[in-house]
């Protein structure tokens, strides 16, 4: 995948059920305080909204007035990858869900006892809606084209894609019209009523396919050359195949407009009627009418991005996650077009609506037929809602997915998402940051994504993709304790053979020396053309690892938490890989 | 035998023919694996909705500084649960 940040930020929809009445209103402030408590126990610091995975969660008031009429928002640390992103976005879920009981708990102790629902989803049948926006840093300026021509393309070529890629992102929905006011009838996609522009720089009103309010900002240090793609447009989705899919295609459609790698792709004659009539259409097959008078489905439309995005990489590299996402993207525009329903265990809108047909089968009724506001129009609109509750107990999308085979992600990859930061941007540096607050006396600030302090010490973080700072690092080892050297009495270093590969000859050369004090025997220093320091070595024993951490720390001031060791069993040969100065 | 019991009982059967099931001499384990998978499948969604369908009450743990009970929060109707569903809006 080229360089590009990706990011995720989700407005979770809010309900507590009380024991003694039924549902308070206006308790979103307090419910919040509650989760923001539970998550500050848990992953973040007093005083800031970020979390130790370098997110960001936070209440999002709608009116300075009215602190009660707000959101509770969650927005991902900058990732590197869109696979990344969806792990990332699970993670969120996973802790939000986990939170719950314990929030319960807190409000209780204010007074408010009952159950906490959090649900992932985007509209309420009172005609309301909240989004999931996606961020992508994308290229300002081009070798081919002027700003605003570069601009122009951009929406000329993403306008046809984001109203047909509702097909296998879309999250589903029960009514037609912002309150059902058109009919009880199934679309696919949440917010396509709810989206009345085609360009514009509002989110409040006027959302439009194209969002222009963050052009303006950057997701780089360097915003004359990059800008920041804001769409506000889609569904918040609970399956994490379908989030990897909707950010990966558009991820590889921002990578051929930079490259200037598309040929020619028809217009839609009118944009926002062709979002509504492909979201009312369950089957994909409704043709929509295009600028030269012909027509053409949502499939056949997305399936001459994915020919032109197929030819662009015959003749350029695509990594293994570009290669799968063009994979998946093939298989679900196959699955669509055979019987969508084939794909209930991997796209949201699918699993819902199965459900759904399930249900309207035994009340012996079918989607033309349901009379509004009668026990089935309720109690399907119950199911819509219940599908994205956060907690596994009660989720419909969790009992529905729960036994399938994750095709994603594991658990255990989830898990340390909620409690790492991806280590390759900036939000590497935060969750550092605010590790070393949870572990020592140290005071830690954080109130920008761009910026921290550390007691009286400000550092930048400008760049989204700069995952090294040197000046975080010795403010780190001067404020911890290295860990304490761990090796067995009889360890044997003659055996081990270490390569040091690193541009910086004298600082490989001062660990060489480091390690064969240790004992090491055979330990070489390798020139490398890179910022990267990397050891390589024959075999490695479970202590080693602690202990070429500690000597890192020591001699350099990188903390052992800041890489990943690499060690392949079936090689006998491994790596580790830190980025240093140079 | 619980819902969840029989999803993995009858999931472990299907893996296991499929195991030994690739045979150019007897194809027709196959098709009696699909139509098991299709039915396993079937009675999963039944069990989901027929539990969406049937929670009426739903407890709650009640931890009042020294104290702890369980107390009960009638589950809400489906119209009630709907209409209740009233978020602020947002972006």
């Amino acid at each position: 995948m080229r360089d590009r940040v990706f990011s995720l930020e989700t407005e979770y929809a809010i309900m507590f059920q009380s024991s003694s009445q039924n549902i308070l209103k206006n308790l979103n402030r307090e419910i919040f305080e509650a989760l923001r408590q539970t998550l500050v126990e848990q992953y973040g610091i007093p005083n800031s909204s970020f979390l130790i995975n370098g997110s960001k969660f936070y209440y999002d008031a709608l009116w300075r007035s009215d602190e009660s009429t707000g959101n509770i928002e969650w927005s991902l640390p900058e990732c590197r990858t869109a696979r990344e992103t969806a792990i990332y976005d699970n993670a969120a879920d996973r802790a939000l869900a986990q939170a719950i009981p314990a929030a319960e708990q807190h409000l209780q102790q204010e007074g408010f006892v009952g159950r906490l629902f959090l649900i992932k989803n985007n509209v309420d049948s009172h005609g309301n809606t909240y989004g999931c926006h996606e961020n992508y840093q994308a290229e300002r300026i081009t070798h081919w084209l002027s700003v605003q021509d570069h601009l122009r393309m951009t929406i000329r070529y993403l306008v046809p894609f984001l109203v047909t890629r509702q097909i296998f992102c879309g999250s589903g929905r029960v009514g037609w019209g912002k309150t059902s006011e058109q009919g009880v009838r199934f679309q696919i996609m949440q917010r396509a009523d709810f989206i009345e522009e085609i360009v514009s720089k509002e989110t409040v009103q006027e959302r439009a396919i194209v969002n222009l309010s963050r052009e303006t900002e950057s997701l780089m240090a360097d915003n004359q050359r990059h800008r920041r793609l804001h769409l506000i447009l889609a569904d918040s989705n609970m399956s994490g195949w379908a989030t990897h899919l909707k950010l990966g295609t558009t991820g590889i459609i921002l990578c051929l407009l930079e490259e200037l790698g598309f040929g020619e792709i028809p217009h839609l004659q009118n944009p926002l009627q062709a979002l509504r009539q492909i979201s009312r259409d369950p089957t994909c097959t409704v043709p929509v009418l295009l600028s030269n008078g012909s027509t053409a489905t949502a499939i056949e439309i997305q399936r001459l991005y994915l020919n032109q995005a197929e030819t662009y990489f015959q003749t350029h590299m695509a990594s293994s996650e570009e290669q799968a996402i063009l994979r998946d993207w093939r298989i679900v525009l196959d699955q669509l077009e055979q019987d969508p329903m084939q794909l209930s265990d991997r796209l949201d809108w699918v699993a819902k609506k199965r459900l759904m047909d399930l249900y309207l089968q035994r009340q012996g009724q079918d989607w033309q037929n349901i009379p509004e506001n009668g026990e089935v129009h309720y109690k399907l609109l119950e199911l819509d809602i219940q599908y994205h509750n956060l907690s596994p107990q009660t989720s419909l999308f969790h009992k529905l997915l729960v036994d399938k085979p994750d095709t994603l992600a594991t658990v255990a990859e989830i898990q340390q998402a909620q409690i790492q930061p991806p280590p390759y941007t900036r939000a590497w540096l935060r969750g550092t940051a605010i590790e070393l607050a949870r572990n020592s006396e140290t005071k830690v600030a954080i109130d920008f994504w761009d910026k921290l302090k550390i007691d009286q010490c400000s550092i930048a973080i400008p760049d989204p993709l700069e995952f090294y700072s040197p000046q975080l690092c010795t403010l780190v080892a001067a404020r911890t304790q290295p860990s304490p050297l761990t090796a067995p009495r009889d360890a044997d270093r003659s055996q081990h053979r270490i390569v040091i590969c690193t541009s910086n000859l004298v600082a490989g050369e001062r660990l060489a020396d480091a390690l064969i004090q240790l004992g090491y025997q055979s330990v070489r220093v390798r020139e490398k053309d890179s910022g990267t320091l990397r050891f390589q070595w024959n075999s490695v024993d479970s202590w080693m690892m602690e202990e070429v951490s500690h000597v890192l720390h020591r001699e350099m001031g990188v903390l052992a938490t800041q890489f990943e060791p690499e060690f392949s069993p079936e090689l006998s040969v491994g790596s580790i890989s830190i980025h240093l100065p140079s | 035998m619980s819902s969840q019991e029989r999803i993995q009982n009858t999931t472990g059967q299907s893996r296991k023919t499929w195991e030994t099931e690739p045979s150019l001499l007897n194809p027709q384990p196959r098709e009696e694996t699909i139509a098991e998978q299709i039915q396993t499948e079937t009675q999963r969604l039944d069990d989901i909705l027929d539990d969406f369908l049937g929670d009426t009450v739903v407890a709650t743990e009640i931890i009042d500084g020294t104290q702890a009970g369980v107390g009960f929060v009638r589950k809400p109707s489906s119209e009630e649960f709907v209409r209740e569903f009233r978020q602020p809006g947002g972006q």
